[in-house]
């Protein structure tokens, strides 16, 4: 029974991740309609740039966490501002500047903190027994912070005049500039929740992976896989996939090998788009 | 003579122009580094047109393209090293297996509208390049495998041989884009209802130019692999498929000649900046910003300008 316990706990820390990154991506895109491929950037950014808060200035970790994902939204905002919206008419050319970002975010990271991978501490040293498995305190930090945010998200989404305002935009852009929402102020909100999410999500799995200047492509793959099991633009599709995509990857690693999670995702990406294009709940945000 | 026929011939006289040039490059010059680099300009532009043919005109961005590279390399590498089979046979080989595999992306994407073809293209790639290193007892994990026979016996007959390739499918390419289907892909491209309103299976058309796209790239993936005498899976990293696409913005989408264009300015600003090759990837980038804001129709957009002879005027987007 361990192993199930095991792969349940891992799993969940695993979907923790992928949902605080998919859901940035599906919301920049069901707002917006920009499908952003420097998302990834923004994960490796926030990872990097809590690195240096915490190592170079030396504030407490969780502060420069926070910092380093704010700062990553600004710079979200700043990415919106000057490249994406001039072109946001065009899906190509949006294509075509977010990957050349991402390209010339890796290169100048290369330039300035080299190839080899750094390392940042754990939130919370120590570790401790969950159903009968050994896990840490940063993993078990991981889920709650990630639980808190994803229905802060949600509390966002539903109850404040932005998140209604942001759901408006997302069925009709036309009618929403009607009944007066600025839509072009909604979108710099949303690009700057969908930056500070998916740098959330690099800070905090730091400690655990090694951050290099490649770590980029790996959650742009897995917000790719989400977005399609969930339905192109549905929040809440996108949680409950990453969720599904975390435990089924950390299943077939535990029970057949690890190296093929990677091949695995991409068959659950083929077999969505020729059997269920529209995702498990379909394009509801 | 129509005045649309008066305009093509400045054209035609410039790529025969280009064209007598390259072929004479061997009689003024035997060096192996000066060959090796137009070799190099001639597979570029098999990618960056074969690019053209799908992405540029319907505007489906393709960011997997080297999947066919380094498909076509490692087919060529098992076919060559194992069965030692000549590349008369490797090379259609390759283009039909690259052909199959577009056949199959297209069949799994151009169903649907919106953006899942970008994203399955990079899918695509990437695993391809992981199962590089999972197989790697096939592959030879990150080393790749080495010790593919050259194409002919010389580097001349090498260089003549890539270069009959590269003409053979750049003719091919633009008389397909020039003909019929050029033009129904741009119908697709500006208002694929009306294509699907006047009876035209556009799902078709796309799966079929994609995967004349996967066969072109497939010949040069293959040639790409003959000349290096090695393949691996650096053939088929995000970084190659990102190159071709610049290569193919920077020379002018849609169009085939502008990624001509494209692939011989970058290739030889390649040599170039070779002293500062840490930084050519941030330079590329830069400047596909710059087209994209400033030259959207990139370097072919400048062929205007030269206006008294006209000379690409027939070949640039209206």
């Amino acid at each position: 029974m361990e192993i199930f316990s095991e792969i349940f706990l891992f799993g969940m820390i695993k979907g923790c991740i992928y949902a605080l990154i998919a859901t940035g991506f599906t919301l920049i895109f069901a707002v917006a309609g920009i499908l952003n491929l420097a998302h990834g950037t923004f994960f490796m950014l926030g990872a990097y740039i809590s690195y240096t808060l915490f190592n170079s200035i030396q504030i407490p970790l969780i502060a420069s966490i926070l910092l380093a994902s704010l700062l990553v939204g600004f710079i979200g905002i700043i990415l919106d501002a000057v490249l994406i919206r001039p072109m946001r008419e065009s899906h190509t050319y949006v294509l075509v500047l977010t990957v050349a970002v991402a390209f010339a975010a890796q290169e100048v990271i290369l330039m300035i903190y080299g190839p080899q991978g750094k390392n940042i501490p754990n939130l919370i040293e120590g570790s401790t027994r969950v159903l009968g498995v050994v896990i840490s305190w940063h993993q078990i930090a991981i889920i709650f912070i990630t639980l808190i945010v994803l229905l802060l998200l949600w509390l966002a989404l539903r109850k404040t005049k932005y998140g209604i305002a942001a759901l408006a935009l997302s069925m009709d852009e036309t009618g929403a500039r009607f009944v007066g929402i600025e839509s072009e102020n909604i979108f710099k909100l949303v690009m700057f929740v969908s930056a500070f999410l998916a740098a959330l999500a690099g800070a905090i799995i730091a400690p655990i992976l090694s951050i290099t200047p490649l770590m980029w492509d790996m959650p742009l793959m897995k917000a790719f896989v989400i977005v399609v099991m969930g339905g192109l633009g549905s929040v809440l599709g996108s949680v409950l996939a990453a969720f599904i995509l975390g435990w089924v990857e950390t299943f077939v690693g535990f029970i057949i090998s690890p190296h093929i999670t990677g091949v695995l995702s991409l068959v659950i990406l083929i077999g969505f788009l020729f059997f269920r294009p529209s995702g498990i709940l379909g394009r509801r945000i | 003579m129509s005045p649309e026929n008066k305009k093509k011939i400045p054209s035609v006289v410039f790529f025969l122009l280009v064209f007598t040039f390259f072929f004479s490059i061997p009689l003024f010059t035997q060096n192996f580094y000066y060959l090796s680099v137009f070799t190099t300009v001639f597979i570029y532009i098999i990618f960056a047109t074969s690019w053209d043919v799908f992405a540029g005109y319907i505007h489906l961005m393709n960011f997997g393209h080297a999947l066919f590279v380094g498909a076509a390399g490692y087919l060529t590498a098992f076919l060559n090293i194992k069965y030692g089979l000549s590349p008369f046979i490797i090379l259609p080989a390759c283009a039909i297996f690259c052909g199959i595999l577009g056949m199959f992306i297209g069949l799994a994407t151009l169903r649907h509208k919106g953006p899942y073809f970008a994203m399955l293209t990079i899918a695509f790639a990437h695993v391809a390049h992981e199962s590089t290193i999972i197989f790697s007892s096939y592959t030879g994990g990150e080393e790749g495998i080495a010790g593919i026979r050259t194409l002919t016996s010389s580097w001349i007959g090498d260089y003549y041989f890539i270069l009959i390739s590269m003409a053979l499918i750049f003719c091919f390419l633009l008389l397909y884009t020039r003909g019929r289907y050029g033009l129904l892909l741009k119908a697709i491209d500006q208002n694929e209802d009306a294509v699907l309103a006047s009876g035209i299976n556009s799902t078709f058309i796309k799966t079929m130019t994609y995967a004349i796209s996967g066969a072109a790239c497939g010949i040069g993936g293959s040639l790409f692999a003959f000349s290096l005498m090695h393949v691996g899976p650096t053939s088929m990293e995000q970084v190659m498929s990102t190159t071709i696409l610049i290569i193919a913005i920077v020379g002018g989408i849609g169009t085939i000649v502008g990624p001509f264009i494209g692939a011989i300015i970058l290739t030889l600003l390649n040599e170039v900046l070779r002293e500062v090759a840490d930084y050519r990837l941030l330079i590329y980038t830069t400047l596909v910003v710059i087209i994209v804001f400033y030259a959207p129709k990139g370097a072919i957009g400048f062929s205007r300008y030269l206006n008294p002879m006209c000379l690409f005027d027939s070949f640039g987007r209206k």
